[in-house]
């Protein structure tokens, strides 16, 4: 068990190098030229140039992602120019270890643009999942229960098309119906949990149901398929033999064997989510890692981008990692070798 | 309920009753209601879409001409109700231009079905010949392409398709010498196609791998055919359920990434509309002129919905057992 | 993208007030006016943002919303512009810092200006000509102290290197120290420029907030980006956060003796840029809450137009600096050709522009570069009508010799609205005899449209502009001046590659001639000539910026000769 932990943390490590190199050499020594994404009106070559050499884009690229990755471990220091250091340290930012990097149109380290938004992302995501676990399971148990009659083909009908109305279109209509023209609910905007929980709450009740409605409708699906599988098991009959409560015997047995893949699959979404919900976020403009990272997009703010990139890759293969490992715990079926 | 499953079909238990898997598949289609509905819709929405360059030709519809007259006062909003709608514009006009919102949808469904499909196709010809491949190979071969999938699946689709997006047109404008409409096209299909091939593969390699130690495999090999004969003439008949299926089910998948990245600002580029680009513009109209974005968005959502009711139907048909994996 | 809106000065110093056409080109339905109310202090005012902030170091700012909002809240300036009580005041240059607008001697070279006593930092200390001195020598730093205006390098009496930048490096190298120390001097109070040529309204330069004081021992370089250090009313509370924004409160170490132009009503102003254009647009015209205290520097985007007219009372539409046009590209095989250039002016067709933007309301058609606020304004007419003339155009395109469709491609900078704009137009143009492909993109729009590989790529591409200056000598050279904008790198701002030998000799008379109005009206021929004699440049529209402010919001005055916005300086908000 040990062991397999430890080559698996071991190869989310390479996946992560691998992951930021290929971003790296796909933004920064791609065809076009990264140096003309900083500049703009009134550019002149000296402008460009100098630019080039702030930003350290006249280094070749492997020199650039050594830095990249010398930051992560040891910190960097912005600009990256001795000169500078020497005569005026103050106005040195210095970006301690894990550093992701500068985003230059901020002015800010991307540690600092990452300690902003990661609160947002973080409460979105951990609110919808609280919805779309409790409609998706619940809904599925009912559906599967009810197997072929009407409460069933209600729910799935009803899963089948949340799954299929695209995200932008839900968020956008909650935001125009519910929160401007009727002021059943605030325009949502984001206020810190600490500030005032009620405040937060309200406002973030619109993106966690738009996210919500996507996710529920899967779960309701996964669960319903899962709950019909394991009802028809030999033991959950051998229980209902024994005289057992049919509710007992749905939560105690039926529910518990379903759990094993579900819980899989929310820790798979939740992680990605962690990362940033871009559409949600976007619609919301609720400022998230998500919104942060197509906010780069649109300035070809390539160091954001990259970080971003990572960010979000990190929590799709620690997550990974994470269910694989937890199914070692729950299931014992389950034989972990490497 | 005694359901037979696919592999206890092609086991030829099935075959004593006399009947194909073909026959067992349609039965069952025609038995789900649901899905022949949804099959129909979906069959209209594609022939719209395959006739709609005709009917641009023939007058019968016309996404590009303004009639600026439709459209008036503050913000140039169209001046009927509802959107404008009228008999000559079903489904009113489009503000700021006039252009007829029916027609900019008609051909949108065309240049939106066209991309999806070609990515659909770019996935599945990747997954299928990557997971036949990683499946009868076996060894190294199998553990190096198990290593990519995990690798592709790792990286952020939505967040690299919007950063390629920029960077990758604009190469793929001067290297294929085209405009930006025709480029940003060719993009969206790569990448789409690109990001949709691994999880296939998986499927693919799991199907190869139970396949393979089939007699008919084993027969081929001991009759001395060559890998590729056996990769491709005897395994690949075996695989067109799994490969049907999927390929239904990421139809509507392309056809809702394009919108999304449409709404993000990303993706098929303007003129030309799309789904993508007429609701990046409608949008912002959601309290403005509300007809201008509903009826965009309503239509997206049929397009999904009925053809996730067909790749529902179809897994149901084929195999049972596959909506609990 | 980056300098989304240009400081505009559309009023004049002595004398040159609004033209005619300017009065006919903004109207207002404000009503503040009329129905103004006291002023009271205290409150709170919310600024409703959706456009970031990207600068707030005085010598880095150049878009005209922060100059106005820093020169009002924090950044005192040695002359300003008074603050208006209409949308269509004119106001008036006075000394803010300074006793007054300046002496100035030596036939126009020098310029000296005495600090009024009792101007204090935020930290009570006094603000004092060195500090002005050393905020200005900050410019000269270009390599940390990027994105600001160079008039400081343009004007300045400092020597300049053999590669053409100035031999003072700024005041982090401090090589050359001694040159500026020569040109910029510092006696007791009093500052004084020496120039390296005449500029009669050097002190209307000074406005900006370029030309303000900074304090050397507060100075971070790069880090001092969003670290306000205030001299005026209010400062910062906490930290600046980019993206999000920050919370004003008062400075009270700021003596409203000293200012004549500050009322400084509310207590606290929150400064939100963390907002979409449609909420943001959704919630002012909504009014609820806290909202109704809440103004914008954002305008309205074109699809929220439609429903600004339910803000009765709230809402001011002005004129904008800014005139939209597209140039032929000159090193296109198809636009090198007059008659070519000539028929897609005819063919162009700006009541699709205006439509598209959303009506006659916020835009109208123009055939001059030079915005109808400025007295240069020449007034050229329309080619053929606001409509164009597509058939006089695939005339003239078969008589010149072409095989139509003529095949062009034209650039322009990507938004929603502007695909439906090129769409109007393009149907134009096709109509016309040529056949136009179109090419939209966002990203780095003008660095790309200058770019050397776009000469080979383009037939013609959009741009806009507008005057840094209420003179049309910062609109005619820094955009068709061949000598200061073509090198070997690109087109600089003369993005068509227009070189004629004969249009730079007139520019050079024109800057020689001494009378103010003679050499406006100067300008305005040189404007003429580019639109209708050589073809060089296709003047599109001129927009107007749509606002609206909360119902609580009293003396939200739209300062449209200072920057186009709604001025701080008289903003208060009802106590309920």
């Amino acid at each position: 068990m040990f062991y397999y932990i430890v080559r698996r943390v071991l190869s989310v490590v390479i996946m992560l190098f691998l992951i930021t190199g290929t971003t790296f050499l796909l933004f920064f020594a791609g065809p076009s030229d990264p140096a003309r994404y900083t500049c703009a009106r009134n550019c002149t070559t000296a402008i460009l140039e100098g630019n080039r050499k702030a930003l350290g884009y006249d280094q070749p690229v492997y020199v650039q992602y050594g830095k990249f990755v010398e930051g992560l471990f040891v910190g960097r220091d912005f600009p990256d120019n001795a000169a500078l250091r020497a005569a005026h340290p103050e106005q040195i930012v210095h970006c301690p270890a894990p550093c992701m990097g500068y985003s230059p149109t901020t002015n800010q380290t991307i540690n600092a643009l990452v300690a902003t938004a990661w609160p947002v992302s973080l409460s979105i995501a951990i609110g919808a999942f609280v919805i779309w676990m409790i409609i998706g399971v619940g809904g599925g148990v009912i559906a599967a229960l009810k197997r072929g009659r009407w409460p069933d083909r209600l729910i799935v009908g009803s899963a089948l098309i949340g799954f299929s109305v695209p995200t932008f279109f839900i968020g956008l209509i909650l935001l125009t119906f519910p929160a401007i023209k009727w002021g059943w609910v605030p325009i949502p905007h984001y206020f810190p949990f600490t500030q005032n929980p009620l405040t937060w709450a309200s406002n973030l009740i619109l993106p966690w149901l738009t996210l919500a409605c996507i996710f529920a409708a899967s779960y309701i699906r996964l669960t319903r398929a899962y709950m019909i599988e394991t009802m028809s098991e030999d033991y959950i009959r051998t229980a209902m033999a024994k005289g057992q409560t049919k509710w007992r015997i749905i939560l105690r047995h039926g529910l518990r064997a379903a759990l094993t893949p579900i819980v899989t699959a929310a820790g798979l979404d939740l992680g990605g989510l962690l990362g940033g919900a871009i559409i949600t976020e976007s619609v919301f403009s609720m400022h998230g890692l998500g919104w942060t990272a197509i906010n780069a997009v649109i300035n070809m703010n390539l160091p954001v981008i990259v970080a971003m990139v990572l960010i979000v890759s990190a929590f799709i293969v620690i997550a990974n990692m994470l269910v694989d490992i937890a199914y070692g715990f729950i299931d014992p079926r389950v034989k972990l070798v490497g | 309920m005694a359901e037979t499953t696919l592999e206890e079909a092609r086991d030829g238990a099935v075959a004593i009753v006399g009947r194909t898997p073909w026959q067992i598949t349609r039965s069952r289609l025609l038995r789900d209601k649901v899905t022949l509905i949804a099959m129909g819709v979906a069959i209209l929405f594609v022939i719209l879409a395959a006739i709609a360059p005709l009917l641009t030709t023939w007058k019968l519809i016309d996404p590009y001409t303004s009639h600026t007259d439709l459209v008036g006062g503050l913000g140039s909003l169209p001046t009927g109700n509802l959107g404008g709608i009228s008999s000559t514009h079903w489904l009113g006009v489009e503000p700021g231009t006039g252009r007829d919102l029916f027609s900019r949808i008609v051909s949108g469904l065309t240049v939106s079905l066209l991309v999806s499909v070609c990515a659909a196709l770019v996935s599945v010809t990747l997954g299928t010949i990557i997971g036949i491949i990683s499946g009868t190979a076996g060894g190294r071969v199998d553990w190096l392409f198990s290593r990519v999938i995990d690798f592709v699946l790792s990286f952020p689709q939505t967040l690299m398709l919007i950063a390629l997006s920029t960077i990758v047109i604009d190469a793929l404008e001067s290297a294929l010498n085209v405009a930006r409409t025709p480029a940003s096209m060719v993009f969206m299909i790569i990448v789409m196609g690109f990001f949709g091939w691994p999880s296939f593969a998986r499927i693919i390699r799991g199907q190869v791998l139970s396949l393979k130690e089939r007699e008919f495999v084993e027969a081929a090999r001991s009759l001395g055919a060559g890998r590729m004969r056996i990769y491709f003439k005897e395994l690949l008949p075996h695989l067109w359920a799994p490969i049907l299926v999927y390929s239904t089910l990421i139809m509507p998948q392309n056809i809702a990434t394009e919108a999304a990245l449409g709404f993000l600002g990303v993706g098929i580029q303007a003129p030309t509309p799309s789904f993508g680009s007429i609701l990046n513009d409608s949008v912002h109209y959601a309290i403005a002129d509300p007809a201008y974005f509903i009826f965009p968005g309503v239509t997206l959502f049929l397009v999904v919905l009925a053809f996730n009711l067909v790749g529902d139907g179809f897994r149901d048909a084929l195999d049972p057992k596959a909506d609990r994996q | 993208m980056k300098r989304r809106t240009f400081v505009a000065g559309v009023a004049g110093t002595a004398g040159l007030a609004l033209s005619a056409a300017a009065c006919s080109s903004s109207t207002t339905t404000s009503s503040s006016s009329s129905s103004a109310p006291a002023a009271v202090k205290g409150g709170t005012l919310n600024i409703l943002m959706s456009t970031q902030t990207e600068h707030w170091d005085p010598q880095r700012v150049y878009v005209g919303v922060n100059i106005e909002a820093g020169n009002r809240l924090f950044t005192r300036t040695l002359t300003t512009w008074t603050a208006t009580t209409s949308d269509t005041e004119v106001p008036k240059l006075v000394g803010d810092m300074a006793t007054d607008t300046g002496t100035v001697s030596n036939g126009g070279k020098t310029w000296a200006f005495t600090l009024k006593d009792g101007l204090k930092w935020q930290d009570g200390t006094p603000v004092t000509a060195d500090d002005v001195k050393y905020g200005i020598s900050r410019t000269f730093a270009v390599d940390v102290i990027t994105g600001g205006p160079n008039y400081a390098i343009a004007f300045l009496d400092v020597p300049s290197d053999a590669d053409g930048s100035s031999s003072y490096k700024g005041p982090y190298a401090k090589t050359g120290q001694a040159l500026y120390d020569k040109a910029v001097t510092v006696s007791g109070n009093t500052i004084t420029f020496n120039l390296k040529q005449v500029v009669n309204d050097f002190n209307n330069t000074v406005t900006m907030t370029a030309f303000a004081p900074f304090k050397a021992a507060k100075d971070l370089g790069d880090k001092s980006n969003y670290a306000i250090f205030s001299s005026g009313p209010y400062k910062l509370q906490g930290d600046w956060t980019a993206e999000k924004g920050g919370t004003f409160v008062r400075n009270d170490s700021w003596d409203p003796a000293t200012d004549t132009i500050r009322k400084a009503y509310p207590d606290k102003i929150v400064w939100d840029e963390s907002l979409t254009p449609e909420t943001l647009y959704a919630r002012l015209i909504a009014d609820q809450g806290n909202d109704k205290n809440a103004i914008t520097y954002d305008q309205a985007p074109t699809a929220a137009l439609g429903n600004v007219s339910s803000a009765t009372g709230r809402t001011s539409i002005v004129a904008s600096p800014y005139t939209r046009y597209l140039v032929p590209n000159f090193k296109s095989k198809v636009m090198s050709n007059d008659k070519a250039r000539q028929a897609l002016a005819l063919a162009t067709d700006r009541s699709a522009y205006v439509t598209a933007v959303g009506g006659p309301t916020v835009a109208q058609p123009t055939n001059s570069v030079i915005n109808p606020a400025l007295p240069a304004f020449p007034n050229t007419p329309l080619p053929a009508g606001d409509k164009g003339d597509p058939v006089k155009a695939k005339q003239m395109l078969q008589d010149a010799g072409f095989t139509l469709p003529v095949k062009i491609t034209v650039a322009y900078r990507k938004s929603d609205t502007y695909d439906k704009v090129f769409a109007g137009l393009k149907a134009g143009w096709d109509a016309g005899g040529f056949d136009t492909q179109l090419d939209g993109f966002s990203a780095n729009y003008y660095a790309t449209i200058q770019s050397v590989a776009s000469a080979s790529k383009y037939d013609a591409m959009w741009a806009g502009w507008g005057a840094d200056y209420p003179s049309a000598s910062t609109d005619i050279p820094p955009l068709f001046d061949s000598r200061i904008n073509i090198t070997s790198g690109g087109a600089g701002q003369d993005y068509g590659w227009f070189d004629n030998a004969d249009f730079n000799k007139e520019i050079d008379a024109t800057v020689l001639i001494a009378d103010q109005a003679a050499r406006e009206k100067a300008w305005g021929t040189l404007d003429t000539e580019l639109a209708t004699k050589y073809y060089a440049v296709i003047p599109l529209i001129v927009d107007k910026f749509v606002f609206v402010h909360g119902s609580k919001v009293v003396g939200a005055f739209v300062n449209g000769a200072y920057t186009g916005y709604y001025d701080p300086a008289t903003i208060s908000v009802k106590a309920s």
